[in-house]
């Protein structure tokens, strides 16, 4: 008899345990995404810092095969969607129409300066003055009759690239990202752009691009190594430490790909 | 009567024989074994919590905001007892547990992680008394990992349809376990038996930086680290002893 009390008792609180399949709540993650160069390396502005962008006005732009006025707008407009993440990190930025001593250059190129499929990209070349340049297409080389981008497409590469030079060295694996490595309706930066931004800047960089400067302490080289022959990055921070990098979001069209979307690099 | 000609959905008559001829041959020496020992089938279902404290366990805790891990599942399980060793049983079970992680990513979206734990155990147990049963085992098992997510630290436009969406993992590894049974209910001169068992697993999974899913470090970069599959159980099982 006492054996059966207890075996009821037992089975119950078995069940209760064993049978009853709650359901996991679903928990917010904290999935950013990779913002490190193919080496590993971190690199970003740091928090503080005041970026100086050169932009040329529409005037002096014009000249560039598929040039639109408004482009110069537009550019501005990509940049300001990372305003409030910016204000978020203490990283400002002012521009300027003329050139020289500047941290980042807009530049742009009719298209024929870039890979097919290319749309712009985001580069650092330490030996070049200002050392860090986003490359803006006026076109698409690829497409018949080469129409000029859109501004709300110049908006969105802006926006893309900007996100490079500031810290994601990577693409995002999600479409709903603006730093996903092709083009679509994603004009802003999404939350896991923002917060991705956001947390790389809680990290000490490997190399603080605010620092990046011919006459600062450290010394740069570069060469052209790899097997794609993409521009490989190198930088002594110090007597025992090297950097190898991609600062530039490199990426090939593979030969006899059919390109359906614009690519961003 | 035609045996020989085979209809869509329905079983050959004539394999269905040999099948009968094979089955009953091959349970006659059972039933001999049967006869002079005991033998014990059992099915039932088992539900385990995994620990959350260290290497993979922890990354999923960090990232996906797990707080509670559980497999759950079902088992299968024949045990011998020897007419010659009285009170120990040795057998060999089978088991296929599920689990699921469900987060929100940082786009508000849904998503979710499938895990799929397989395990192959050689089993032994003592009987203590009439209702108590101290047992133990060694085996294998097979972890199957549905990831969404990515793979490499460095996604280009070459590299993101092998790095993005759902990628399955797999990983095999050993076990060992400890287990108190309570034999809940008897009927019928015990063959039938309902048992409730608590039961203690160690089993560690090796997730490799090249993993399809692996690990990130807080650079986001994949990293080596283990998965601690172990923890606490409980069972119910039904047997029947022959």
């Amino acid at each position: 008899m006492k054996k059966g009390i207890y075996s009821l008792f037992l089975l119950l609180l078995l069940i209760t345990m064993v049978g009853c399949k709650e359901e996991s709540s679903e928990e917010q993650a904290q999935d950013y995404m990779p913002f490190t160069t193919s080496s590993g390396a971190l690199l970003h502005w740091g928090s503080g810092a005041v970026i100086k962008i050169y932009l040329p006005s529409d005037a002096s732009a014009s000249g560039i095969t598929g040039y639109q006025s408004g482009y110069n707008a537009a550019v501005k407009a990509g940049i300001a969607k990372w305003d409030v993440t910016l204000a978020n990190m203490g990283v400002t930025y002012d521009f300027t129409g003329t050139l020289g001593n500047n941290d980042l250059k807009i530049e742009w190129d009719d298209g024929t300066g870039v890979e097919t499929g290319v749309l712009g990209f985001a580069t650092i070349n330490s030996q070049a003055n200002p050392s860090r340049k986003i490359l803006m297409t006026t076109r698409e080389n690829y497409t018949t009759g080469n129409p000029s981008h859109s501004a709300a497409a110049v908006t969105a590469i802006t926006g893309h690239e900007l996100g490079h030079m500031l810290g994601i060295w990577s693409h995002s694996f999600d479409t709903a990202d603006l730093m996903y490595p092709f083009l679509t309706t994603i004009a802003v930066p999404s939350s896991r752009d923002k917060a991705t931004m956001q947390y790389l800047y809680g990290i000490t960089p490997d190399l603080n691009l605010d620092q990046l400067d011919p006459n600062s302490a450290l010394t740069a080289e570069s060469s052209q190594q790899g097997e794609d022959s993409g521009f490989f990055f190198k930088i002594n921070c110090g007597p025992n430490r090297e950097l190898y990098g991609y600062p530039e979001t490199e990426s090939y069209v593979p030969p006899g790909m059919s390109l359906l979307r614009p690519e961003l690099r | 009567m035609n045996f020989s000609k085979n209809r869509i959905g329905f079983p050959q008559r004539k394999g269905r024989l040999h099948v009968l001829i094979l089955v009953v041959l091959l349970s006659l020496p059972f039933q001999v074994f049967a006869e002079k020992n005991s033998v014990n089938i059992s099915t039932g279902t088992m539900r385990q919590q995994l620990p959350l404290s260290l290497a993979y366990g922890k990354f999923l805790k960090e990232r996906y905001g797990v707080k509670d891990l559980t497999l759950s599942g079902s088992n299968f399980a024949v045990s011998f007892k020897f007419q010659d060793i009285k009170g120990l049983w040795i057998g060999v079970e089978r088991g296929q547990l599920q689990g699921k992680v469900k987060y929100k990513d940082l786009n508000g979206t849904s998503r979710k992680h499938d895990l799929e734990l397989e395990q192959t155990i050689l089993t032994f147990s003592y009987l203590l008394d009439k209702s108590w049963q101290l047992g133990g085992g060694i085996g294998n098992n097979k972890l199957s990992r549905k990831f969404y997510g990515y793979g490499d630290h460095s996604i280009t436009v070459n590299n993101i349809a092998a790095n993005s969406g759902i990628a399955e993992s797999t990983s095999k590894g050993t076990l060992t376990y400890g287990q108190l049974t309570y034999h809940l209910l008897d009927l019928n001169q015990d063959r039938f038996q309902l048992s409730g068992s608590y039961r203690y697993t160690s089993s560690v999974h090796q997730i490799r930086a090249s993993d399809q899913r692996p690990a990130l470090n807080t650079q986001g970069e994949p990293v080596s680290t283990q998965f601690d599959l172990g923890g606490h159980a409980w069972l119910i099982h039904f047997g029947i002893n022959f």
